[in-house]
């Protein structure tokens, strides 16, 4: 479970999160939802613990949690095997756990969950965007994480691979059941993964509901992001400049 | 009117650019200094892995040693060329080897081995780090449990604790055999001859003290570079600015400890 409580934080004056608070139970699939620069970004760094909240609390009831990053992050060093057993060398509680040929056997079976097999030799470059988005989810899967936290997973990718990521997402979720946070862009991605949706405007929630809401919802904020209308009560980054 | 206006907006600007400089270099002095407060906490709970202390020991020596030979040895032949003759015309011609061999191992080796260490190893070591960090591959491995520092800079700064002294040694004999061929050429000495007086002002001391300087630069350049790597942030820009501010402030590093190592020893 995740406990977002009364967060705030600013970067110089701007403020990106304003006294934000949300729960997220295990099993349950969150979407955050809203134009760039609203704080959905940092919401995932404060609850990875990348970024320090200048103002409330996080409370998380596991610390076995992933991140599956916009632009996949995967070492650019290491081949795909060292890339996915990456916690599994590293970290010192799972360093002496198993050993190598476990690891291999684990490795590639989270590879051929994601639909890859035998490219555990290859490096990160020699991958297409969407394999390598496709890798990044098995990195993340590696440890069977209690929480696991997508930013904008379907980015950048083509229609047919966003299903596949999609699918990937709505599988885990039945799987793991893990407690899971998507930030995104892409109402099909919310439609098909999220049971719950939040918009933030302003570091604030604005509106929240079901995926279902938010396409039937007549709320001013809601209806200008679904329909994605320039008017309306929210203003875009460069707008609000 | 103008004039006066203008070397007050002139005198302003160099101020509040110094004034922004100093401060900048204070953060940062104080950024590498808890990075080295980590890094220190690492090694004394045994939190380095040897695997990875090798890996970057063979990258730090194979991509340095190139570099610092051809340097160190030009560097070598170049003194020679400078003092052979004087030496000639003052008769000290039983010193010459002296000379270049307290000139080589007691700064030039260090000095000029580390800048070249800097150039190939310092570098590449902080635009690898700041790459990772603009493209969100630092925060994935930390968001994995893995502490960053951990596992990008403590092994580096270990390597270069002890890979360094044996890169400086080796240079340090190509430096003193470059410098050779000019004394044989000028003052027709042979190679015997000149290794006696290359070790007639050779000290026990002189070595430990080069050794010393070897291993603190070594560790000072993986340190300084990679800990400006880790902190930059943004995108391509910021890389390379990473890349530049690493060399240079390794640069100055470099020169003030040696300064310091050289007064502490010899003075």
């Amino acid at each position: 479970m995740i406990k977002f409580e009364h967060v705030s934080k600013k970067y110089d004056d701007k403020v990106v999160l304003n006294d934000l608070s949300f729960t997220v139970d295990a099993g349950e699939t969150l979407a955050i939802v809203g134009f760039s620069g609203t704080g959905k970004s940092t919401a995932l760094k404060i609850i990875s613990g990348l970024v320090e909240p200048d103002l409330g609390s996080v409370h998380l009831d596991s610390r076995n949690m992933s991140m599956v990053f916009q632009y996949s992050a995967l070492f650019d060093s290491l081949n795909i095997y060292e890339n996915v057993a990456f916690a599994f060398h590293e970290r010192d509680d799972l360093k002496n756990k198993y050993t190598e040929s476990q690891i291999m056997q684990i490795v590639s079976e989270k590879l051929r969950l994601v639909g890859l097999q035998n490219i555990e030799d290859l490096m990160p470059s020699e991958l297409s965007g969407g394999m390598q988005k496709r890798v990044s989810f098995a990195r993340a899967i590696v440890t069977n994480p209690k929480i696991i936290l997508y930013d904008e997973p379907t980015a950048g990718l083509d229609p047919v691979s966003s299903t596949v990521i999609e699918d990937y997402i709505i599988r885990l979720k039945e799987e793991l059941k893990a407690a899971s946070i998507v930030v995104t862009h892409q109402m099909s991605t919310i439609k098909r993964t999220a049971d719950r949706v939040i918009m933030l405007y302003e570091g604030k929630i604005v509106w929240q509901g079901t995926p279902a809401e938010l396409l039937e919802a007549k709320d001013p904020y809601a209806h200008q992001f679904v329909y994605a209308k320039r008017e309306g009560p929210m203003k875009t980054t460069a707008e609000a400049r | 009117m103008d004039k006066e206006f203008f070397r007050e907006t002139l005198s302003y600007k160099i101020i509040t650019f110094l004034k922004d400089q100093i401060a900048e270099k204070v953060d940062l002095t104080v950024y590498i200094f808890k990075i080295l407060v980590k890094v220190i906490k690492d090694i004394l709970n045994l939190r380095v892995g040897m695997k990875h202390i090798l890996n970057q020991a063979a990258r730090f020596g194979v991509d340095s040693l190139p570099l610092a030979l051809i340097i160190v040895g030009v560097s070598g032949m170049i003194i020679a060329l400078q003092v052979t003759s004087e030496m000639v015309k003052q008769g000290a011609v039983d010193y010459i080897g002296t000379l270049i061999s307290l000139v080589i191992v007691r700064e030039i080796a260090p000095i000029m081995g580390s800048f070249a260490i800097i150039s190939m190893v310092g570098s590449s070591m902080a635009a690898e780090i700041a790459t990772m960090k603009v493209t969100e591959q630092v925060d994935a491995i930390s968001v994995s449990g893995v502490d960053p520092v951990t596992y990008l800079i403590t092994p580096r700064v270990v390597a270069g604790f002890f890979i360094m002294p044996s890169v400086i040694v080796v240079a340090t004999f190509v430096g003193l055999f470059g410098g050779y061929f000019p004394v044989h050429n000028i003052a027709d000495i042979g190679l015997s001859s000149y290794l006696d007086s290359v070790w007639l002002g050779l000290y026990e001391k002189d070595i430990w003290v080069e050794l010393l300087k070897a291993a603190v630069f070594g560790t000072l350049i993986s340190l300084v570079c990679a800990s400006i790597g880790y902190k930059a942030r943004g995108g391509a820009i910021d890389v390379g600015v990473a890349t530049t501010n690493a060399v240079v402030y390794s640069f100055i590093v470099i020169v003030i400890t040696d300064f310091l190592i050289s007064y502490a020893f010899f003075y």
